[in-house]
């Protein structure tokens, strides 16, 4: 039939009115609550994909501005290059190449508050031809910027701390503060755009020689003589990696940045799992949605076809539909999105620049490109769910519409086919947590996962016909003739309930496993910072307001802590930085001894750690760390290739112990055996003991007298750093608590809209129920129990798919992204009050519906009939 | 000599900061590194051809004339510079780049069949792998520029853009030490004054490859060794240097100290060596240039003298000295601030063509200054 028909207009855009907007304005709850379940998987993902471009841009930019115009830069693959590798880099100037030396370092602008900045120490001399640079203040003696005490700072940094030429600026590196001077003040151009601004520049020797690194350097940059041919610039790198000297890697200076995007990939990428889960929530209600609203409108459908509408047309509408909920569930989702993406930030973020820009603010970069992405894959993901509740409505014929129930009788023939390949997906989820990572991502990880929340929802149907066979008589007995009639609601309308026990399931299954999965983390790490955090004090080097510290204490700073009265025994950790096949890792040192007598380090192999640690300094044998033992595949009795100044040396591994406070994972050595290979002094960090008698608190307080005015250093009581760890560990989950809230809400929601479509649609029967003597509190009580019987089925299948999930994100996912072995820990008490209120939340959303069925005009009703 | 004016100005102030104060050289310390130069020290050879770390500014100077087997002309100059900058003993720093000293160099080359001037630059401080000029014996570098003493020889190398020079220099006289003992008076100020020691006649083989083609050379080069604090007086505008070549085996030196309107000082000097290497001073009052023509430069803009006649009537020269090509001027934006013209020239009997020898000829203070480095 056309439009062109007098009077019965049936084409695709006269059938938007009564089947779509009428019923959404009508319906403006579920309306509500389908756009915001796509909103809230769409924000997810644009939120994280935001946070992560952010921090990518700002880190990479800061690379860019500090590389200038270098081709290829020369790095340390461990604790800095020996300055004599300019010497044997020396033929690339007569290649027309320039060599730009440089020291970096990382500095906070006053010890208890300052401003961290990135500090820059080159050669102004060779660096012209690296980086650019502007004077907005000209010095005022050109050569003062080679004097010990120079500094020059960015306009930007000047303005924010009120400098200026002449003026004195403190700078804490490895808890000593220097003064400095500034020189001069730079625009914002070129290399003074790094890090936002926050970065000084000095002389190389200055720099050298405040930062403990005479003899060493950061990077080299080598400037390639201009018009080289991409084979020309690969025969150069080669050459300058041949001519190193061992310890140091040359590359692109983007390499840089493609190690931190290493980096914060596996916490994006699970985080943006998280996101594909909540959009998988919304993807059901839309599918939820416009299932009911075809089975609702099955008349209305009939008798437009009856019309002469066209199979075509009526299902252009319902796509339609699902578009238009797709398009404005997307944009709200986008929206939602740029706001939770300033959280999302400090999350990934905090990790990135920790580690690699402590100076860095990253700014929120508003990607078009991100954005577009995560609105298409909502309005995709919701086209792609009405396509099949689309097909039903198209497939309805004009003679079937007066009859409901022979649909359902279809759905009903469909259960076991749908419960059978339900059960192969379980299979599958389960051959899925077998392989290995896939990239170092844990791809079947995700698969599994998904494979399992698939799994469940297919079963429902199943699930919900066999509890309600089983489940009849005793109810009968139990709860009388309303159970009956709830238990004949649930089967009668399963393509209904059944999608709402998937819902619910698939909601509090995501809830379960991440609450288990979070749960086993932090017992796992709170005992493991209990046996470990087994000294009293811990200093580490003022870093301003920085969380973390950088720098390294010096020596004398340790001897000066060691000599304090009450002081038992003292622990110097010394790390840095180091890459394996461009993956980066850290080598690290304490005293084994002091381990050994101590026992503080749990062994994954549940050796006894005083035993494995004197045998390992005895035998110079090095220690990794779990996640270096996952990252690397490298087993007890395996040698390890460590970068020193005089070439790779290989070290066998004694033990492997646990470590949740990174997951780059570490190889450790004896403090004496690690100064023998490289000649670095100072700690990172110190452990202190006290004697028996003396208070943490009074320790502390005695070796914060005893550094005072010399050293400036974070002392801290094992109770403090305790705090502080679980409230890092609290901070960095918030967001997936935040998460599961809103999942769990919608699907409590989604109940509620099942329910009252189910008793809209029952009026006639409820009517006839009514004109039998049933009275209303019947009604009312056998709506509740079909409420209490889709909760509870939602809440048991939730808890089991929930329980293999979080088995799944504990072993597999959590294990390949970051090899931390985390041992089960249900929170029972949190899941059963988590069941309990979601049951209690169901109930309630029964509420209304109840009425409406006990408030059913029984004449009105059946005059329908 | 003079030129030690172009090492102080690379020190990077302007160039009218140095000729007005010289404040950083009255500022040096009891106990700092920089000492006044002691008159009654006297100098011994080869340690006296090397680094002077106590003086300020230092430079060693290479001008010559060469001649391929085919007939070609090249005139080249190669120059080492090194300023303190750093008051300081060494052991008060601790870095090995701790900026002690700049090292500058200008390597140019004069091809006077093609009337073409190149010149190269470099600029490194203390550091490793770039520059550095020893103490115990003539052995200056930048980095694969150099300039050495083996066994009463010299040995010369630079490059630029595909061009080489590798010469081995043979002196046929002894060290000359220009003033008394070797003493340079370069103004009215106690300071103003530096040693100044040559080795005026050089014979010179080796090779000169462009183009990847390698050609013998030989010829004569003149090397010129200053140090001190670097001060050339409070009114000098600049200067004009000449060093010849005689075809008789005599070689003259003259500079010119210019005043603030561009007139000779008192302080202008010169020294004529005799065949047999005898030193004879010239005073102020024993010589006059005539500048004979101007050359204006397209580069800079400043005008130059461009043809003069020396006269020395006490030794009985008269000699007109001719520019080989007119823009030999180097602006040297990328390292200093200076600009000025050094370059090879022909001598001739004055108004006729009839040669008297060759000569090479620097003049500054005609045009101004550039930045530093990284820093603009």
């Amino acid at each position: 039939m056309t439009a062109s028909s007098p009077g019965l207009r049936c084409g695709f855009r006269s059938l938007i009115g009564p089947l779509v907007l009428r019923p959404a304005t009508k319906d403006r709850l579920r309306f509500l609550l389908t756009v915001s379940g796509i909103a809230v998987g769409v924000a997810t993902i644009a939120a994280i994909r935001l946070a992560n471009a952010s921090v990518l841009s700002s880190f990479s930019d800061t690379v860019d501005f500090v590389a200038g115009k270098a081709g290829i830069t020369v790095l340390a693959d461990g604790p800095g290059i020996p300055e004599a590798a300019l010497e044997r880099l020396a033929w690339l100037r007569r290649a027309g190449a320039t060599l730009a030396p440089a020291i970096t370092e990382t500095a906070a602008a006053g010890a208890a508050d300052g401003e961290v900045v990135e500090v820059l120490g080159i050669d102004p001399l060779a660096d012209a031809a690296a980086r650019e640079y502007s004077f907005a203040s000209e010095a005022s003696d050109i050569l003062s910027i080679f004097e010990k005490d120079s500094v020059l700072v960015t306009s930007v940094f000047a303005e924010r701390n009120h400098l200026h030429p002449g003026d004195f600026l403190p700078l804490v590196a490895g808890g000593v503060e220097r003064r400095f001077r500034v020189a001069a003040v730079l625009r914002p151009t070129g290399a003074a755009r790094a890090a936002s601004g926050s970065i000084v520049f000095m002389d190389l020797a200055v720099a050298q020689e405040a930062f403990g690194k005479v003899g060493r350097l950061d990077r080299i940059d080598v400037v390639l003589p201009p018009g080289l041919s991409g084979d020309d610039r690969a025969r150069f790198e080669e050459e300058i990696r041949a001519s190193l000297p061992p310890g140091t890697t040359a590359g692109r200076p983007e390499r840089r940045t493609e190690t931190v995007d290493r980096l914060v990939r596996a916490f994006r990428v699970n985080l943006s799992a998280l996101g594909l889960i909540a959009l998988l929530v919304g993807m059901y209600f839309v599918y939820n949605t416009l299932s009911i609203s075809v089975l609702r409108r099955r008349t209305d459908i009939g008798t437009v076809r009856a019309l002469g509408a066209s199979k075509r047309s009526v299902f252009a509408v319902f796509l339609a539909e699902g578009l238009a909920l797709g398009v404005l569930g997307s944009a709200a989702g986008t929206a939602l999105g740029v706001a939770l993406a300033k959280g999302a930030l400090l999350l990934v973020g905090g990790t990135a620049t920790e580690l690699y820009l402590p100076s860095a603010h990253p700014a929120l970069h508003l990607d078009p490109l991100v954005l577009l992405l995560a609105f298409t894959v909502g309005v995709a993901s919701s086209v792609l769910s009405a396509l099949a509740p689309a097909l039903e409505a198209a497939g309805v014929e004009p003679a079937a519409t007066m009859r409901h129930g022979s649909v359902e009788a279809a759905r009903r023939r469909r259960t076991r086919p749908l419960a059978l390949v339900g059960s192969a997906l379980l299979v599958l989820a389960f051959l899925a947590t077998r392989p290995g990572p896939l990239n170092g991502l844990p791809l079947f990880g995700f698969v599994s996962v998904f494979l399992i929340v698939s799994g469940v929802s297919l079963l429902a149907p199943a699930v919900v016909t066999f509890a309600a066979a089983r489940l009849d008589r005793p109810a009968l007995r139990l709860f009388g003739v309303e159970a009956r009639l709830a238990r004949a609601n649930l089967t009668g309308s399963l393509s209904r309930t059944s999608v709402a026990v998937a819902a619910l399931t698939m909601a509090l299954a995501m809830m379960v496993s991440v609450a288990v999965m979070v749960g086993s983390f932090r017992t796992t790490v709170a005992t493991w910072v209990g046996q470990t955090l087994a000294s009293d004090l811990f200093l580490s080097p003022a870093s301003g307001r920085s969380g973390p510290s950088f720098g390294r204490i010096p020596d004398e700073a340790i001897d000066l802590v060691r000599a304090v009265p009450g002081v038992d025994d003292v622990d110097p950790f010394l790390a840095f930085s180091a890459t394996r096949n461009g993956v980066p890792f850290t080598v690290g040192s304490g005293l084994f001894a002091f381990i050994a007598k101590h026992g503080n380090l749990p062994l994954v192999d549940g050796r006894d750690t005083r035993v494995v640690f004197t045998e390992a300094l005895g035998k110079d044998e090095a220690m990794i760390s779990e996640p270096f033992a996952e990252k690397f595949r490298v087993k007890v009795g395996e040698l390890v290739e460590l970068p020193t100044d005089r070439g790779p040396v290989q070290v066998r591994v004694a033990g492997i112990y646990t470590d949740y406070s990174n997951d780059r994972g570490t190889v450790t050595l004896d403090r004496a055996h690690f100064q023998r290979l490289w000649s670095l002094a100072g700690a990172s960090s110190v452990a202190v003991t006290l004697k028996d008698g003396v208070s943490p608190e009074e320790g502390a307080r005695r070796v914060a007298a005893a550094l005072r005015g010399r050293f400036a250093l974070r002392v801290r009581t094992n109770a403090t750093l305790r705090k502080i760890v679980l409230r890092i560990f609290d901070r960095t989950f918030a967001v997936t608590y935040a998460l599961e809230a809103v999942a769990l809400a919608v699907a409590v929601l989604g109940v509620f809209n099942t329910l009252t479509a189910l008793v809209l649609e029952r009026r006639r029967e409820i009517g006839l129920l009514r004109v039998l003597g049933t009275s209303a509190a019947r009604v009312k009580r056998a709506i509740r129990y079909e409420a209490a019987a889709i909760g509870g089925l939602g809440a048991g299948l939730g808890a089991l798919a929930g329980g293999a999930m979080s088995l799944v994100l504990v072993h597999v996912i959590n294990r390949q992204s970051f090899g931390w072995t985390i041992a089960m820990h249900t929170p029972w008490g949190f899941l059963a009050a988590a069941l309990g209120l979601v049951l209690l939340a169901t109930l309630a959303a029964a509420s209304r519906p109840a009425s409406l069925a006990a408030a059913t005009d029984v004449a009105a009703a059946l005059k329908e009939e | 000599m003079l030129r030690i004016a172009i090492a102080a100005a690379f020190t990077l102030f302007t160039f009218k900061e140095i000729l007005a104060s010289d404040s950083r050289i009255e500022s040096t310390k009891a106990n700092g590194r920089f000492k006044p130069l002691d008159p009654k020290q006297s100098l011994s050879f080869p340690r006296d051809h090397g680094s002077h770390d106590d003086a300020r500014v230092e430079w060693w100077y290479v001008t010559g004339h060469l001649d391929t087997r085919s007939g070609k002309r090249i005139g080249y100059q190669l120059t080492f510079f090194r300023t303190g900058i750093a008051d300081e003993p060494r052991s008060a720093r601790a870095s090995a780049f701790a900026a002690r000293d700049l090292f500058l160099a200008h390597f140019a080359r004069t091809d006077v069949q093609a009337g073409t001037f190149r010149f190269a630059e470099r600029i490194h401080r203390t550091g490793v792998g770039a520059a550095f000029a020893r103490e115990d014996r003539l052995c200056v570098a930048n980095e694969d520029w150099r300039l050495e003493e083996v066994g009463g020889q010299l040995v010369l190398f630079a490059s630029d853009g595909g061009e080489e020079i590798s010469l081995v220099l043979t002196p046929e006289k002894p060290p000359v030490l220009h003033g008394a003992d070797g003493l340079s008076h370069k103004g009215p100020e106690s300071e103003a004054v530096s040693r100044y020691v040559s080795l005026t006649r050089l014979n010179s083989e080796g090779w000169w490859t462009r183009g990847g083609k390698s050609e013998a050379v030989t010829g004569l080069s003149w090397f010129d060794h200053e140090w001190g604090p670097g001060s050339i007086g409070k009114d000098t505008t600049g200067w004009d240097w000449f060093a010849l070549h005689l075809l008789d085996g005599r070689d003259l030196m003259l500079y010119r100290m210019r005043g603030p309107a561009g007139s000779p000082t008192l302080f202008s000097a010169g020294t004529l060596v005799e065949k047999d290497g005898r030193a004879i001073p010239i005073g102020a009052s024993d010589f006059t240039i005539e500048e004979t023509a101007r050359w204006k430069s397209p580069a800079s803009g400043a005008s130059y003298p461009a043809r003069w006649v020396l006269r020395v009537p006490r030794a009985g020269v008269a000699a007109e000295v001719v520019p080989l090509v007119k823009d030999q001027e180097l602006v040297t934006g990328k390292s200093t601030r200076v600009t000025y013209w050094e370059g090879a020239c022909d001598v001739t009997v004055p108004g006729s063509s009839i040669p008297l020898g060759r000569a090479y000829v620097e003049m500054t203070g005609y045009a101004g200054t550039g930045g530093l480095g990284a820093f603009r």
